[in-house]
């Protein structure tokens, strides 16, 4: 109730302050700082920029540095202050690296981001930085020795020792002091690295969260790996990493309360799961304990801690899979072939990807728990993210991928001759927030309220509103986000029908990304509008609507990469629920398509002259470009953060029935 | 068979370059160039070695452990070890990257000289000032504007416009993003709405209406409120960058200083700073 408050609240601030704000004459916001809808918990500046109906920020909210094991061991050198640098578009040095310690490779985004977080793996922060720091008590112990020596062998030895958490390494001393006192200089390094890349200026440039990645593995290599985002610069002393909490993160929701939100005055965080596809079937599941069951405590824990999710990065796409009762055939896109880490260097640990995995699945069995429970587990919104290990935020861009750097590589030397990375990896995507100015306040709290989406790379920009009272002709308002505020809710929000609620619709608005003049943006292809409900007998359904554009013959020569035909520059649609029923529980989320595009992998086997029609043409670190497995075209997207709708307590019929699982 | 080969044939390199003195000249006084023929680099090196430097530098103990490591192929002895044999070996005297390791080292450890003392206010608006060309706000353009999908539609309402946008314009179809922009660098406005239509509307003259211009998603009518030329960035909004370049610049004459001395140091009495 206190969220729908607020909720309310702010709807309410941001009318009032759109109506002030519509008055085109008056001076931009600095002369007098309006307030804002939003807690302001640091010192800085007010941006001379802020729209009270928001305005869309691009960033990405996953990256590694040479901070974090498993990049250092394959040749990534970036520190958080040089990945920060590259977010706000300089070039930096990346793998592989000459003798003299001059880089055969250098990179730079097109488009600078607005925002950014270095998320190093809390694990063995402090072990890395001992072997890699002469002197340092512990710098001549075997597994250091191993990681300077051979540090493709480190990658596997050291993650192998820590993935089960429990002991650390002997050199860091009793209790592992000597490791955590290494890990203390690290944090404090990757915080003051954020606080130097921080606009705190009027001007707000850029901004940067602190955060890490929690990364745990349960069951022999299943992932239910979290990114730790804090608010702001007030955080624990020391990442809480899954030595200190095992492998559940109902453990680090806890020692995250008791060390920030209750320990640290001021102190704000939240959790972003990622690369649910490669969960075994353990991400959407209790997180207390292996084989439990959800409980109310839980479901509301839960879905406070974790707003969103990572729907889509380099290691693929977790947003649906195609097969069973998805014929949606939008969710074929970017799948990992496994379903576990092991599977990607173990035959014998590769198990096929199942349904339960994926973040839609997801989306519908909390549906079931918000009907049993009252609470529901699962109310996430959609971000997508790189998770470089190049520390190379927001390079994304199918084009010139030089690969992402991590995942057991080797230590290269040269460039790569062939394909820069396994062929079933991908550059990752963007996190996009709607805020009022670019400040880490304003910004948090757009991640908090879940008006956020993804996209696979590329940036167009999306507006998704559903209400009851939508005008059928909204997308011929000029002031139809206006519109959207006022009698509706935006993505990420929850709207409560009653048994007189007029038919849900939504107002779904989408521009292509215009590109750069270098690489120009791809037209839109169509928008769909994702549906999953819950029926009266406890069971889940979904429907995928095309709601504007469609096919329209545009495709992507496979020997150029060059496009052809047209779609849509923009796409605008009012979509009423035909089946809508005030009595069921919902949630709807638009997903955007482009145009068909050359998918990375395609781009180097063209620009390398492979012809798939001529077998021999391509050498053997080629062969990736004509295998069975290898789809060359993709179509970019953006997947926005679901709406809910719940009916109202006393009418919900699936309430006595729903299993609750 | 071939590794070991490759070792011994590595060792045998460094060993030659060693006997025949890639860097003899450093160890024999006499042999000094005049100082004139010194380049900084050089004089840097020279430096280090008396210091001890190359005993004492983290990566250069590195990489001599790894050289040796790797010439021997062996991996049980420490890297204590390894690194008093490689010393002794002189292997740090043939690796080019541990003599760049060095230079650069010397270098910085100069150059901390000159950035210890924090600058003050004062001097940090006087470097601005000295330097305004490297920091400036780049032009901005505040504008309204109006979209239309097709160019008819954009030329159709030019009769309803009204002198100057003043309120709530109910004009146009929407886009994502509002009618009025804030005031955006060529860049900013490109990154939303188009390379091509950034520059047309640059190019407009404030206070009236433009004629139907093209961006990524269609027609637009823009009015430009107001042009903000390029100017010198404020001291707040660029305090970092001007302290860190501040403290380069001290930095960089703290170098310079200090190889002035050297220089002068080595013309008067080489042989007293030669290393052991």
């Amino acid at each position: 109730m206190a969220g729908r408050s607020l909720a309310r609240a702010a709807v309410l601030v941001l009318t009032l302050s759109g109506l002030v704000s519509a008055r085109a004459e008056t001076a931009p916001a600095a002369a007098s700082a309006p307030p804002r809808p939003y807690a302001q918990t640091e010192q800085r500046a007010a941006c001379d920029a802020y729209e009270p109906l928001r305005a869309p920020f691009f960033g990405d909210t996953h990256v590694h540095t040479a901070y974090s094991q498993d990049a250092s061991t394959q040749g990534t050198r970036t520190t958080p202050r040089d990945a920060y640098r590259f977010a706000r578009g300089h070039a930096i040095a990346i793998q592989p690296w000459r003798d003299d310690g001059s880089s055969l490779r250098s990179v730079r985004l097109g488009r600078p981001l607005d925002f950014a977080a270095i998320t190093d793996h809390a694990e063995q922060i402090g072990e890395v930085h001992i072997c890699r720091t002469p002197g340092a008590p512990g710098h001549d112990a075997l597994v250091c020795r191993l990681y300077r020596g051979w540090p493709r062998a480190a990658f596997f030895v050291m993650n192998a020792a820590y993935s089960s958490g429990g002991e650390r390494f002997d050199f860091c001393g009793a209790n592992g002091a000597g490791c955590l006192e290494a890990a203390q200089h690290v944090w404090r390094d990757t915080q003051a690295a954020a606080e130097e890349a921080y606009d705190r200026s009027a001007a707000c440039r850029f901004t940067s969260f602190v955060g890490y990645e929690w990364t745990s593995s349960a069951d022999n290599g299943k992932n239910l790996h979290r990114n730790v985002i804090f608010r702001n610069e007030r955080v624990p002393k020391l990442p809480i990493s899954t030595m200190e909490t095992g492998p559940n993160a109902a453990a680090l929701w806890d020692q995250l309360e008791r060390e920030c939100t209750r320990g640290t005055p001021g102190c704000e965080v939240l959790t972003i799961p990622h690369n649910s596809n490669l969960d075994g079937g353990l991400m959407f599941a209790s997180a207390r304990a292996l084989g439990a069951e959800i409980d109310a405590e839980e479901a509301r824990i839960r879905a406070r801690w974790e707003p969103l999710v990572e729907v889509m990065q380099h290691k693929g796409d977790s947003e649906c899979l195609l097969g069973g009762d998805t014929t949606d055939e939008a969710c074929g896109f970017e799948k990992l072939p496994y379903d576990n880490f092991g599977g990607r260097y173990l035959d014998s640990r590769r198990a096929p990807p199942q349904r339960g995995q994926y973040a839609r699945d997801a989306l519908e069995r909390g549906l079931g728990y918000q009907a049993a429970l009252g609470a529901n587990p699962f109310r996430f919104g959609l971000i997508a993210s790189t998770d470089t290990h190049l520390g190379t935020p927001g390079l994304a861009s199918e084009r010139d991928f030089p690969g992402h750097g991590g995942a057991g590589a080797a230590d290269a030397s040269e460039l790569p001759a062939g394909l820069p990375d396994a062929l079933e990896f991908n550059p990752g995507g963007l996190a996009v927030l709607w805020a009022e100015e670019n400040s880490r306040d304003a910004l948090f709290a757009a991640m908090q309220r879940r008006e956020a989406y993804g996209t696979s790379g590329t940036r167009p920009v999306v507006r998704f509103f559903g209400g009851f009272a939508l005008s059928d002709d909204a997308c011929a308002d000029p002031a139809f986000v206006a519109q959207g505020y006022r009698l509706g809710v935006p993505m990420g929000g929850e709207l409560r029908a009653s048994p007189k609620s007029a038919p849900a619709r939504f107002a779904v608005l989408a521009t292509k990304d215009p590109g750069t003049r270098a690489e120009p943006g791809l037209d839109l292809e169509r928008i769909e509008i994702v549906k999953g409900w819950l029926d009266d007998q406890g069971e889940t359904h979904e429907r995928v609507t095309l709601v504007a554009g469609g096919a329209t013959g545009a495709g992507v020569d496979t020997r150029t990469c060059q496009p052809r035909g047209n779609g849509h520059a923009r796409l605008c649609a009012v979509w009423e629920d035909p089946a809508f029923d005030p009595r069921e529980h919902a949630f709807y989320y638009a997903r955007v398509l482009e145009n068909p595009s050359c998918r990375w992998s395609q781009h180097v086997c063209v620009a390398k002259h492979v012809d798939c029609t001529q077998p021999d043409s391509a050498p053997e670190e080629l062969a990736g470009c004509c295998a069975p497995e290898h789809q060359p075209v993709i179509q970019e997207r953006a997947w926005t953060s679901p709406i809910w709708v719940s009916p109202e307590e006393s009418v919900s019929r699936a309430a006595a029935r729903a299993p609750g699982a | 068979m071939t590794r070991p080969l490759l070792r011994f044939a590595l060792l045998g390199a460094a060993l030659f370059a060693l006997e025949r003195g890639v860097v003899d000249r450093l160890r024999a006084p006499a042999a000094f160039p005049a100082s004139a023929a010194i380049s900084d680099d050089e004089l840097l090196l020279r430096e280090a070695l008396a210091r001890g430097l190359h005993e004492s530098d983290a990566v250069v103990r590195r990489r001599l452990a790894m050289n040796l490591a790797f010439a021997e192929g062996a991996h049980e002895r420490s890297e204590e070890e390894l690194v008093r044999d490689a010393l002794a070996l002189g292997m740090h005297e043939s690796d080019l990257v541990v003599q760049r390791r060095l230079v650069q080292k010397m270098r910085l450890a100069f150059a901390e000289r000159g950035r210890a003392a924090e600058p003050s206010e004062a001097e940090l608006a006087a470097h601005l000032a000295a330097h305004a060309e490297r920091w400036t706000e780049p032009a901005r353009v505040r504008a309204t504007q109006l979209y239309f999908a097709t160019r008819a539609r954009a030329e159709a309402v030019s009769a309803q416009l009204p002198p100057r946008p003043e309120g709530e314009l109910a004009l146009g179809e929407p886009l994502p993003f509002a009618a009025q922009l804030p005031p955006l660098a060529r860049e900013e406005l490109a990154r939303q709405l188009g390379a091509t239509f950034a520059d047309a509307v640059f190019a407009l003259e404030p206070g009236a209406w433009s004629a139907p211009l093209e961006s990524s998603f269609g027609w637009h009518r823009v009015y430009v409120h107001e042009h903000n030329a390029a100017r010198a960035s404020p001291l707040a909004v660029v305090r970092r960058e001007v302290r860190e370049s501040l403290l380069a610049e001290r930095g960089a004459r703290a170098v310079r200083y200090a190889l002035a001395q050297l220089r002068t140091r080595y013309d008067l009495a080489p042989s007293t700073v030669a290393p052991q």
